[in-house]
């Protein structure tokens, strides 16, 4: 389990890394934080002629408060939204996304961003970040584009990048005030990648549900979002049976894989039943916040 | 399909266990391995090469990360930390002395590993509750003890160090 | 036989500190990987892509011409070199491959061809160059259409792919059967699982043709063996050196051979230098011969209306992958020794089949394939308690052999040395409040949750001695000794040196080694120094195995400290001037019986026989160093029994079962068990509570997944699923000591006894929390998707 020979370029800025990337364009893979990239490299199923080694770019690492968002460089640990105040205040729900996903010797490396840009369909911070409705900078030297995370997937590990593009940047909207949330998964063992799961947010203006986001991964070829489901929850008051109703609209609509850990069927039951616990959870925090 | 291995090599300045070097790696070269063959702390065990395990497991900066997870290359600059730097000559840290005390390693091969996550934790965490105990561990597989006696070694190592 | 205590035990039974953690703590210990050789070469292996295939051709020009590379071996080379890989005593020839397929591959990750080249990077460049071209075949995957006639053979020089069948029938099982009252029934599977220790496995080899000799470097579990008969041109001699070992659970046994036989002759085509192979982790969980215990179980008990078993009816097929180039066979076999586990029963049959497949081949795993039969043996236990009404502990208790009557013949003619089967079922009860853990259930149960309570009892064959009883009609009739050997010597400071002639393990026999010669001495711990002999001044030795180094080489140290402690007395007897019985040894001197008189240091008497020899007569041997070697003093005939020790142990589980998910969790764990007298007891509960580790992974998370071609999906640790902190529970263990009459000290093995139980507790538990629903679980290993179907099932029925 040795990787293939390739070219290492280790830019120290965004211009220089666009300006690799313009030159090797589809040759070159980005090295972020390596914890899914170096795995298909020593399995030889990633094989670059050219590697472009992000980590040592140091105007990627931040987190900073943007306008009503947290914006997160894209050299930025995942350890971070774990014990990081902006993060807690604005966007808790990255810090409970950061107790689910993998272990501490594994988010001391991967960064927030190279999750998101890998687009694991199981991966947890996809979702989280649609739900929120995040957005990825691009640079290239043809300049800068916004990319919705909603709108960044094209189907299995897949997504619009160009060749030439470096995502610098993942601005995560604050959530509003009051909005509950929850990120839910069943994984095999603690710390592995879901089988399934659902990230929501909840806010109510009096008894209704004013706000809903629900987004889940493990469920489809990439991580999405259950507009479906948002709409049958919007502007409704809460009961079992309209949980009961959004978990089977979410159950019969994803397009969950089969794999050697679960089958489609399976994964649609999990489906069901992680919305509504995922409901639950949201609904709670948001009541939580409204009392406090 | 590009085979050639001199492709690219770099020169590298890396502090391993407090004394600096500099050496020729090539590109592709895991941390694990230059850590192994060229500085020869062999402690730092390989137990999967794909970051599962634990085994590998060394401190980077300060932090407990996956030395097969990373290339030699991107030591450059950094400071390493492998079970090597642990015990003063022949007097073991109080983290390995617990591990001793109860029986907290079988074979040793994830001993090192976990012995250096745990140093990280202790650090940051001087009491700490058993969930951060377990989120630490959760990351070393272990295929002799069944963690038990590991969890009763790291609960005393915090008690050593605190009464140290 | 029973052996007194011959010392004054000041360590013994003590949980001291462990004499090797220093060296494995400071990560100093040589693994095999550490060891780096001048000029050394680094061997990749190219692997089939496809379960079945014959091979059409190799091309390894592009390979050979990398730089860096040294030589290009392929099967068909090697086979011209090489015999075929062993196949067990007792099973006909023809039923394996060479160390890398020649002409056809018979399961995916088989080696096709090897490279070695100045760095493992490059030698897995070139491999990637070599082509090969394939024609392929029907993979044969399901055993059951294995055995059919019309399936396609893995072996065509074979008529079937059916290795053998054997029926072992004692009492009149079908007649008591007829006259049971109860007759349950079921079918089981268990998953395809292994040991996976975190260390692969590795090899270095060095074959200098000019001096005709060949060494090999390994993690071998199994010291003292030789490779000469694989080749044939073989070395004039050759020697295995064993590193310590990161792990091996039986998995670093016979695994070994295929690669030491390729890096052996890679050395040889290499003009000599040195050559080493590593697993990968993908090799290992791909292809390392170590797969163990993929079974399909019919069962079925008779009992009477009473609830008393009066028959059992086992019948095995065996999946062993493609070959029987590992000890796949015999794990089959090894259940006859323990047949009817704890339980009196007199009928019995076991009927076994194992058929080849085009999957990896199969090898030792803790436990050697009793795990499995005891999950049989506990489940059917369960039924037959339920259908009559009765509690899982009850129907135990009513079949268990008695504390009166050990020694206990089975029917298979093995005989338990001791026990106190009831006494220990009873201490874990109340050890658990068995009573309080079936009110809670009930409670919960009341409010539709599935709560699953278990009680289950295991019997764990320790300190394997010989091939005979049940075993010796395996090997051709022929039996073997397993032996064990101990040396020791004393220095002029009357320090001890003692090496043991295996490598060092993980599960602490240098220090109980230590602890028994300090106290037979009377010196302090830090007196004694335990190393591994040099491979070059062997003694007979199996290592360990079969739980079998607390009961052997606590024979094989006394008998050394015996013959030492003989000598040491007869110069001190010409020393003093007293006559040897008058004398004995306490506190490191030897010493007038009694205590009175004079004392003469130990280290003085070595000085003596060191130094001064000429104050010695010629008759006294004048060495302080004795090596002794241990074998049961018993005949090896077809009665009699494998196993020395029977150690025993009850679980009790509490487990809950997601109704939604299925995913089941474990609330609660205790453990009672006898496995005689603790020469350590913080090692023993190592053990334990690794072997709990183990059989939650085969029962919960671990499984080795072959598709419908063949082709493996389980070969990262992203898919063969260990468990973690997290999903391993705390056990409570409690202790119930019965010495065993038959080893020195008392001991009864231990190292397998907890993955004997645990996937029995797991099982039984997961099953008692589905019975509400009517439900049961045949597959042992309840992964969530599979209970999901089974709480499914119920609610559409």
């Amino acid at each position: 389990m040795k990787p293939v020979a390739f070219k290492y370029l280790k830019p120290a800025t965004v211009e220089e890394a666009t300006a690799f990337l313009a030159e090797y364009g589809s040759e070159a893979k980005i090295l972020a934080g390596g914890q899914s990239m170096m795995p298909m490299l020593s399995m030889r199923i990633a094989r670059p002629s050219v590697l472009v080694d992000i980590n040592e770019i140091a105007e990627l690492t931040y987190i900073r408060a943007a306008d009503d968002a947290v914006a997160i460089g894209s050299v930025t640990r995942q350890r971070r939204l774990g014990d990081d105040d902006l993060v807690a205040e604005q966007v808790p729900v990255l810090a409970s996304a950061l107790k689910c996903m993998s272990h501490p010797q594994i988010q001391n490396r991967g960064t927030v961003v190279g999750s998101i840009c890998h687009g694991d369909p199981a991966a947890e911070l996809p979702a989280v970040a649609i739900a929120l409705g995040a957005e990825l900078t691009a640079c290239s030297q043809a300049g800068t584009r916004t990319i919705p995370v909603a709108e960044f997937y094209r189907g299995y590990y897949r997504n619009i990048l160009e060749p030439d593009e470096l995502v610098s940047e993942v601005n995560f909207p604050a959530m509003l005030p009051g909005c509950g949330w929850s990120v839910v998964e069943i994984s095999r063992r603690h710390g592995d990648l879901a089988l399934a799961g659902v990230a929501s947010l909840v806010a109510f203006a009096g008894e209704e549900i004013d706000h809903v986001r629900i987004a889940c991964f493990g469920l489809g070829k990439a991580a999405h979002r259950l507009v479906d489901a948002e709409s049958l929850l919007k502007g409704q008051r809460t009961s079992s049976e309209l949980f009961q109703e959004v978990a089977s609209l979410v159950s019969s609509s994803v397009k969950p894989m089969d794999d050697s850990h679960a089958s489609a069927e399976y994964r649609r039951a999990l489906a069901a039943e992680l919305t509504q616990r995922s409901l639950f959870e949201a609904i709670e925090r948001a009541k939580q916040g409204a009392a406090s | 399909m590009n085979v050639q291995s001199d492709l690219d090599s770099r020169q590298v300045t890396v502090t391993v266990n407090g004394k600096q070097e500099s050496l020729e790696v090539e590109g592709r070269t895991t941390l694990a391995d230059m850590l192994r063959q060229e500085f020869h702390t062999q402690g730092v065990r390989v137990g999967c090469e794909h970051g599962v395990c634990g085994s590998c497991t060394i401190l980077f900066d300060g932090e407990p990360m996956r030395a097969c997870l990373l290339l030699a290359v991107q030591a450059d600059g950094h400071e390493i930390k492998t079970i090597e730097s642990m015990a003063d000559g022949n007097k073991l840290h109080e983290i390995q002395e617990a591990f001793s005390e109860k029986h907290g390693l079988q074979c040793g091969f994830c001993t090192a590993g976990i012995i250096l996550s745990v140093s990280e934790l202790l650090e940051r965490c001087p009491e700490p509750t058993d969930e951060q105990i377990y989120e630490i561990l959760g990351g070393h597989l272990c295929r002799c003890t069944g963690y038990q006696q590991i969890l009763q070694s790291v609960r005393l190592a915090a008690d050593m160090l605190l009464e140290k | 036989m029973s052996i007194p205590v011959p010392f004054k035990s000041k360590y013994v039974g003590q949980s001291v500190k462990r004499v090797e953690d220093p060296v494995l703590l400071t990560g100093r210990a040589r693994h095999i990987d550490d060891l780096e050789f001048p000029g050394m070469l680094h061997v990749a292996f190219l692997r089939s892509p496809h379960a079945h295939a014959k091979i059409i051709s190799f091309d390894v020009s592009a390979a050979s011409a990398l730089p860096g590379v040294e030589c290009v071996l392929t099967g068909a080379e090697l086979k011209e070199e090489t015999r075929p890989l062993n196949t067990m005593p007792g099973i006909a020839s023809g039923w394996s491959g060479y160390a890398m397929a020649a002409d056809k591959v018979r399961y995916a990750g088989e080696a096709v061809a090897a490279v070695a080249a100045t760095s493992r990077y490059i030698a897995e460049d070139a491999a990637e160059l070599i082509q090969v071209e394939y024609e392929i075949l029907d993979a044969v995957v399901d055993p059951e259409q294995a055995a059919l006639p019309e399936s396609a053979l893995v072996y065509e020089n074979q008529e079937s792919n059916v290795l053998f069948e054997r029926n072992y029938t004692y009492g009149e099982p079908d007649r008591a059967m007829k006259e049971a009252d109860l007759v349950v029934r079921e079918n089981y599977r268990f998953p395809r699982v292994s040991g996976n220790p975190l260390e692969t496995v590795g090899v270095i080899a060095r074959w200098d043709s000019v001096a005709d000799e060949l060494t090999c470097w390994t993690n071998t579990q199994s010291p003292g063996g030789s490779i000469r008969g694989s080749f044939v041109n073989p070395p004039g001699r050759d020697q295995i050196t064993a590193q310590p070992h990161g792990g091996s659970f039986g998995t670093k046994m016979g695994a070994l051979l295929k690669y030491e036989i390729t890096a052996a002759l890679l050395s040889r085509l290499c003009d000599g230098r040195h050559v080493k192979y590593i697993e990968d982790r993908m090799e290992h969980l791909l292809a390392s011969s170590t797969h163990a215990w993929d079974r399909r179980y019919e069962a079925e008990f008779g009992f009477t209306s009473d609830g008393r078993c009066t028959v059992m009816k086992v019948r095995l097929l065996n999946d062993v992958g493609s070959s029987c180039e590992n000890s796949a066979p015999s794990m089959c076999w090894k259940p006859l020794v323990m047949l009817t586990g704890p339980y009196k029963v007199q009928h019995f049959e076991y009927d076994m089949a194992a058929v080849v497949t085009n999957k990896t081949p199969e090898g030792a795993y803790r436990g050697y394939g009793v795990p499995p039969h005891t999950l049989v043996i506990e489940r059917l236990m369960d039924k037959a308690a339920v259908a009559l009404g009765m509690d899982a502990a009850e129907i135990r208790q009513h079949n268990f052999i008695q504390p009166d009557e050990f020694p206990y013949k089975t029917p298979t003619g093995t005989e338990y040395d001791s026990g106190d089967y009831p006494a220990v079922l009873q201490l874990a009860l109340e050890k658990a409040n068995y009573e309080g853990l079936k009110a809670e259930q009930q409670r919960r149960r009341d409010e539709g949750r599935l709560v699953g309570l278990s009680v289950v009892f295991g019997i764990e064959p320790g300190g394997v001695w010989a091939m005979t009883g049940p075993f010796r009609d395996w090997l051709g009739g022929m039996g073997a000794i397993n032996p064990e050997s101990a040396a020791i010597s004393i220095s002029a400071e009357g320090t001890f040196d003692v090496e043991l002639f295996y490598a060092l393990e993980g599960q602490g026999q240098p220090t109980f080694a230590t602890q028994i010669i300090a106290d037979y001495f009377g010196v302090t711990m830090e007196s004694v120094r335990v190393s591994q002999s040099d491979a070059r001044n062997p003694a007979p030795s199996m290592g360990p195995a079969g739980s079998r180094q607390a009961v052997v080489l606590t024979f094989a140290l006394i008998g050394a400290a015996d013959k030492l402690a003989a000598r040491l007395i007869r110069v001190a007897s010409n020393l003093l001037q007293t006559p040897a019985d008058q004398l004995e040894i306490a506190d490191g001197s030897v010493q007038l019986k009694g205590g009175q008189g004079p004392t003469l240091p130990l280290g003085q008497i070595a000085a003596t026989m060191t130094f001064r020899p000429d104050l010695l007569p010629d008759e006294i041997e004048g060495n302080p160093q004795v090596t002794y070697t241990w074998r049961a003093n018993r005949p090896v005939d077809t009665e009699g029994s494998p196993y020395l020790s029977y150690a025993n142990a009850c679980h009790v589980a509490l487990v809950e079962v997601d109704r939604a998910t299925g995913q089941t969790s474990i609330e609660r764990y205790v453990i009672a068990d006898d496995c005689g007298t603790r020469l350590n007891p913080a090692m023993v509960e190592g053990q334990v509570q690794g072997g709990v580790a183990q059989g939650i992974g085969a029962t919960l998370f671990e499984e080795y997944v072959y598709d419908e071609y063949g082709q493996p999906q389980s070969v990262t640790f992203a898919d063969y699923l260990m468990p973690s902190i997290y999903e391993v529970p705390m056990t409570e263990k409690h202790a119930f000591v019965t010495p065993s009459p038959l080893t020195a000290l008392g001991v009864k093995g231990t190292g397998e006894g907890a993955i004997h139980v645990t996937p029995a507790a797991i099982f039984c538990a997961v099953n008692d929390a589905l019975a509400p629903l009517g439900v049961e679980l045949e597959h042992a290993n309840a992964k969530p998707e599979r209970v999901w179907q089974l709480i499914q099932q119920a609610a559409n029925i």
